[in-house]
């Protein structure tokens, strides 16, 4: 999540504070958005090793109950292929701010990762949040990516959503989501961000283009 | 009293270069001050960090506080998180405002306008501690204050002036180990990125960032020995937190303040022997500052 959020960012600021070649990215034929997301894909592919390292540790070592004969393994693709969209629209929204940010934005993209891991339901459940945040983890497609990636690997795992004291549970009179709620809440809200990342990235590289922000460096 | 920066004629090259103590003194504050300036003018000139540098991180710093709560750990432990969540700026402001600044300096090719400049590398190195403390400072107290008005977090402090002395001392222990670091990276070459990034996480976790370091053991007890985020944050915690649950299996802080002193010594003074080493390099090589591609 980490590398697929804050790595589009990162590559924006690479290319044109390291390497200085935004310009030339930008000038060449082929249309910005789409190098900068292959440069986020390549980061999701890093980002997935880290997890698949994370995952063996926390079997081999921290006792995780996996079993991989109880994968859910539809559920998963699905998660899978509609969270990751996700991530990288999240990381196009931040590309676009990086964009238009001056000075040392190095830690810009990993603190908007930090911030959404608070409710994105990683480590603990969204209950335990205030109402106004277990709001925000609703709308943001990470949560359900998480939810739905967890209940495909560990079924008997505990919901990061649901819960009596939820507000999931307030609002639908359920304890926890079914896999299709799930899914269906990853594809909504992943449209959603999707459409915001569009809007803000086309913005943001008209305006960078008007104020000449394509080629300034500014290291401090 | 007269200028120092008035031309005056020599009799030759030597005796103009040969500057008296006064001189060489006022020329590195300038120094300080001035590589200081582009920082705290470009906090004023970029707000937007008010909003990532402060804001978004306080809600990592959240996160912890609610795994605690989650966990119904001692609330104690609460205060130890946002404690670590304020110093964490300075470590952040070290990492990648100081030791990787070099390497990047060198490739926007301000490097060798260093090693030319009548300045001390040290004054330059300490002008960017300077101007980045700014932002860290600001990032820090915010993070205290909200943590104490939002979660509550009550600090128990008997001997204050023994706790401004171990951050002061953690502070000058750390922007030395910066300013090591900083010479390292230079000498390595690329990649300097990558090295910063291994130093954030894996640091955080031996530093015990958002848990008590004692509780780590005998990896603690090393990282206590030799990182001054963790002994600095362990006598800060036992000093703001007095009888907390948890804080046991380090040293007293006084103790753990004549660590921070013995590491600020040694820090600053291989920062030295480094930094005149790498001008004598780039003097003499000419490589040192060049970019590649």
């Amino acid at each position: 999540m980490f590398s697929g959020v804050a790595g589009l960012g990162w590559a924006i600021l690479d290319d044109r504070e390291r390497y200085r070649m935004l310009r030339y990215v930008f000038v060449s034929p082929s249309d910005f958005v789409v190098v900068i997301l292959g440069r986020g894909v390549a980061r999701v592919a890093v980002g997935l090793a880290g997890a698949i390292i994370s995952l063996a540790v926390g079997i081999a070592f921290l006792g995780v109950d996996f079993d991989p004969a109880r994968i859910d393994w539809p559920v998963l693709a699905v998660a899978m292929v509609l969270g990751l969209w996700a991530v990288i629209a999240i990381g196009v929204l931040i590309a676009a701010v990086c964009i238009q940010t001056r000075q040392e934005s190095w830690q810009y993209p990993e603190a908007v990762a930090g911030a959404l891991f608070l409710v994105s339901g990683a480590v603990f459940p969204l209950s335990v949040l205030p109402p106004f945040a277990q709001a925000v983890g609703l709308i943001s497609p990470l949560s359900w990516w998480m939810e739905g990636v967890r209940r495909a690997l560990l079924p008997h795992a505990p919901s990061a959503i649901g819960g009596t004291t939820s507000l999931f549970h307030d609002l639908t009179g359920a304890v926890e989501p079914s896999a299709a709620t799930v899914l269906l809440a990853l594809s909504a809200t992943g449209v959603l961000v999707t459409l915001a990342a569009t809007l803000a990235f086309r913005r943001s590289e008209r305006r960078a283009k008007d104020l000449g922000l394509i080629d300034r460096t500014t290291g401090s | 009293m007269s200028s120092v920066y008035v031309n005056r004629p020599t009799a030759s090259p030597q005796a103009a270069a040969a500057w008296d103590t006064r001189r060489q003194l006022l020329t590195n504050v300038r120094g300080i001050g001035g590589r200081a300036y582009p920082r705290v003018s470009g906090i004023l000139r970029e707000r937007s960090w008010l909003f990532f540098e402060i804001l978004l991180p306080f809600m990592t710093t959240s996160g912890f506080v609610f795994v605690y709560r989650a966990l119904h750990a001692p609330p104690a432990y609460i205060g130890f998180v946002v404690l670590g969540g304020a110093m964490t700026a300075f470590w952040l402001n070290v990492m990648w405002m100081m030791a990787a600044q070099l390497y990047w300096e060198k490739d926007q090719g301000n490097l060798e306008l260093y090693f030319t400049a009548p300045v001390s590398m040290m004054s330059i190195l300490l002008g960017m501690a300077v101007g980045g403390m700014a932002m860290s400072f600001a990032r820090a107290i915010v993070v205290l204050a909200i943590g104490a008005i939002v979660y509550g977090v009550q600090f128990q402090i008997e001997q204050w002036a023994l706790l401004l002395a171990v951050f002061a001392l953690t502070l000058a222990a750390l922007y030395g180990l910066g300013m090591v670091l900083a010479s390292l990276f230079l000498l390595w070459g690329r990649e300097a990125w990558h090295l910063t990034q291994l130093t954030v996480e894996p640091i955080y976790f031996v530093s015990g960032l958002n848990f008590p370091v004692g509780r780590l053991g005998a990896l603690g007890a090393l990282a206590i020995g030799t990182i001054p985020l963790a002994v600095g944050l362990d006598a800060m915690r036992q000093l703001a937190f007095v009888n907390a649950p948890g804080l046991g299996g380090t040293p007293s802080p006084g103790i753990e303040a004549g660590i921070l002193v013995v590491m600020t010594v040694i820090f600053i003074g291989v920062a030295r022997w480094m930094l005149t080493r790498l001008e004598m390099l780039a003097r003499r090589e000419g490589k040192l500052t060049m970019r590649w591609g």
